[in-house]
């Protein structure tokens, strides 16, 4: 039996109930409106890069804003899905164009479900609270105290270093308005899963009451850093200390795990099945499809990088595709069908969503020390069947 | 009059069943499976599961974790004809064997077909995969017997990129490819020229010429890929090994209309850089002819018209009109002059007639 104490199921249970009304509940959106970025995180998983050569070309304006017309549309068809939009990247902030991008999208859907990703460390604190009237929350990325900040992100001016960017977050917090939609987002890794509970004791005494730690994902970059991805045992122990500091912080504090990882985590330790059926894309609650920067629409935001791009569901920009016609042709069905048990996991029986889909292929992919140019397609559908690594029972299984 | 009606009926195909070799219990319970089809493993007494295991290895039924499945009898009892005439008796069509032979393999195979299509009326049809699922399959027998019943679903076109190792039942899936194929559905096939040289001369020119199969070479090199698409629905995919362009046996069927639309850009890709086998049957023939000539001025005529046996037959050949040792000499004679060379497949080494094509050749050839 796997050990757990009582303040792990209590915080299990508490988020449990949190994703009952999550946000991302009906179609959940990523949306990256741009590959550029103005640091050089070393494990991007979309590989954005400071310099992009004379060839590249994102989606203009009127083009980002055709294809929120089309999910628009999708939205007139299905009144009783509620839609939610992050707009990330690569870094969103190196677009010219954002204000207009984000008040469009909060006519369209609402700024109550918009969502803006960010590393901060281009817009100075007054742009970021003009934006902020048109989302309802805002991601600011800090991935652990500044000697391991600084190492991951590669600022190389000054105003892109772990100590400017707290100071900024901050003074942003004398805002009321402004930290109530703030949420520090963090890539948990081998090397800084330790400091992850120090840094969010720090920002909580600021005042920051919302904290999401993401997976780190084999793709994009993170693809050679295969030795800095957290084991299962890892992931586990990071829930036990998130657990100690709901219990701490008397559950004022929300801080979420990956949906994966909380899926996995809800369907061993509760024993609830957390396969939804009627979720649009992956079958779990908080799960997301993703949009690239060219209109490509994806049924995980983490496959949106090359070799995982060739399972494109079609691409909004053309003229005579629809959101529909994207899921009916199958994407949606890709997703579902390879979370179901006896096909996921190796064929695993226990009732969950099946963690992270891509994060067992492109484990098992990158294990296999293949370039991207030499993955296809049969490898990547072979590894959507494999464990997903953070899985407790992942020893067990194997 | 239904209930006796149906009685006889049953009465009727138990005979027939039993004149084929089936005791009358594995009869009886052949019957019950495929009006019943599927039926759960725990509905069989214990003491009948060695029958189900008897059936399995018939590809008569598949068994699915805890469900048993009827295969379609059209198909199998045409492949099963074929299979227990390749053990019992000789290779097909060929010109040695005596008329009195010929008839009795015809009648043979006539009543294999016309049982398979009676049966086929009582037949509850329920298929082990449906189109908008993924099926993983482990082993070798169940690939086989699900790729057959993806093709039995076939209803336009069925593409194929393969290279070796082959599935090591392939009657079954020939029976279903030939089943679509007398109904006019395409096939095309992308093969490395290894498929060619093992399948045999006979056999390449009567896919090409009597059944009309769109086949085609491609470097083996270039074929990174092994999968079935049937009808832009359903793709069958092979499980890739660490090394790039080498598979299991083992794979995927996949119901999904994206997945299917990506797997036949693939093909289209793979397919404009292949060619048709019928531009390079020429230089083959002509190959062959070269090589009888020399083996029976080099080495002998007893000796020439063995080889013009595997090279027609290929890995099928079964060399009727010699004996055993007799064949095992040759063999070793023509192996020890370069002649031939032992390939081990999957059902065990045999002697294959290499070309040695340039490889040059086979990309210069343009359609």
């Amino acid at each position: 039996m796997l050990k757990i104490n009582e303040v792990v199921i209590n915080y299990i249970n508490h988020r449990l109930k949190q994703r009952k009304t999550s946000k991302r509940r009906g179609l959940a959106i990523v949306f990256d409106i741009t590959y550029r970025c103005n640091l050089a995180c070393r494990g991007c998983g979309v590989n954005a890069k400071r310099r992009v050569t004379s060839s590249y070309r994102e989606s203009s304006t009127d083009e980002i804003f055709l294809i929120l017309k089309k999910i628009k549309d999708y939205q007139k068809a299905h009144l009783q899905i509620p839609i939610y939009i992050y707009f990330g990247g690569g870094e969103p902030f190196m677009r010219s164009d954002l204000k207009e991008i984000l008040e469009t999208a909060s006519i369209f859907f609402g700024s109550e479900n918009i969502a803006l990703d960010t590393n901060g460390t281009i817009p100075s604190v007054d742009e970021i609270i003009e934006l902020s009237k048109y989302v309802n929350r805002i991601g600011i990325s800090i991935d652990g105290l500044e000697e391991y900040h600084n190492w991951w992100r590669n600022p190389v001016k000054e105003s892109e270093n772990w100590h400017v960017l707290i100071e900024k977050l901050f003074t942003l917090l004398l805002n009321q308005e402004v930290r109530e939609k703030i949420e520090v987002a963090t890539v948990a890794t081998k090397k800084n899963i330790c400091e992850i509970p120090e840094l969010i004791h720090l920002l909580v005494n600021k005042g920051v009451r919302k904290f999401v730690i993401h997976r780190a994902m084999p793709v994009g970059r993170f693809s050679h850093l295969l030795n800095l991805i957290p084991n299962a045992e890892e992931y586990l122990e990071l829930l036990r200390s998130i657990a100690e500091l709901d219990q701490q912080f008397k559950s004022n504090v929300d801080i979420r795990l990956h949906h994966s990882l909380e899926s996995i985590y809800i369907s061993l330790f509760l024993n609830i099945n957390t396969y939804d059926s009627s979720k649009v894309g992956e079958p779990d609650t908080d799960s997301c499809i993703g949009i690239d920067p060219w209109g490509n629409v994806y049924f995980d935001p983490w496959c949106m990088t090359k070799p995982w791009s060739t399972l494109t569901g079609g691409n909004l920009l053309n003229e005579k595709t629809s959101l529909e016609q994207i899921f009916q042709q199958g994407l949606l069905a890709i997703a579902k069908s390879y979370s179901v048990p006896d096909v996921r996991c190796l064929g695993c029986a226990k009732n969950c969503s099946g963690g992270s889909r891509i994060a067992a292929a492109a484990t098992y992919i990158s294990n296999l020390g293949l370039k991207a140019s030499q993955v296809t397609e049969n490898y990547i559908l072979t590894g959507l069947t494999q464990i997903d690594p953070a899985c407790p029972l992942t020893k067990r299984k194997k | 009059m239904s209930v006796g009606k149906d009685l006889m009926e049953n009465e009727f195909f138990i005979t027939e069943l039993m004149s084929l070799g089936f005791s009358k219990e594995l009869a009886t319970l052949y019957l019950f499976i495929l009006q019943h089809n599927p039926i759960r493993i725990s509905d069989i007494p214990e003491g009948k599961l060695h029958l189900i295991e008897d059936l399995a290895l018939n590809k008569l039924v598949l068994v699915d974790r805890d469900t048993i499945y009827s295969m379609n009898p059209k198909i199998t009892f045409k492949a099963l004809g074929k299979e227990v005439l390749y053990e019992r008796l000789v290779d097909l069509n060929i010109k040695d064997v005596p008329k009195t032979k010929k008839t009795e393999i015809k009648n043979f195979l006539k009543k294999c077909e016309n049982l398979g299509n009676k049966l086929q009326r009582i037949y509850n049809y329920k298929t082990p995969v449906s189109f908008d699922k993924v099926k993983i399959v482990e082993t070798p027998n169940k690939l086989s017997l699900l790729l057959s019943d993806a093709i039995d679903k076939a209803s336009s076109e069925i593409l194929a990129i393969s290279k070796s190792p082959r599935l090591p039942d392939i009657s079954i899936i020939w029976s279903s490819i030939l089943e679509k194929l007398s109904r006019g559905i395409i096939y095309r096939r992308i093969v490395d020229f290894t498929e060619i040289e093992e399948h045999g001369l006979v056999i390449i020119k009567r896919d090409v010429n009597e059944l009309c199969i769109d086949l085609r070479i491609l470097d083996s090199k270039k074929i990174i890929y092994k999968f079935y698409i049937i009808d832009d629905q359903i793709v069958v995919i092979f499980t890739p090994l660490e090394t790039i362009g080498k598979f299991r046996l083992s794979g995927q069927i996949i119901g999904n209309k994206l997945i299917a639309k990506r797997y036949k850009t693939i093909f289209n890709m793979l397919y404009s850089k292949s060619i048709s086998v019928k531009k390079i049957l020429p230089l083959m023939i002509e190959i062959k002819n070269n090589a009888l000539n020399e083996v029976a001025s080099k080495i002998g005529e007893r000796e020439s018209k063995w080889l013009e046996h595997l090279i027609d037959y290929g890995c099928f050949a079964k060399f009727p009109m010699f004996s055993l040792n007799e064949s095992k000499e040759i063999s070793q004679n023509l192996l020890s002059q370069g002649y031939i060379e032992m390939r081990n497949l999957p059902f065990g080494t045999v002697p294959i007639f290499p070309y040695k094509l340039d490889r040059r050749w086979l990309r210069d050839v343009k359609d």
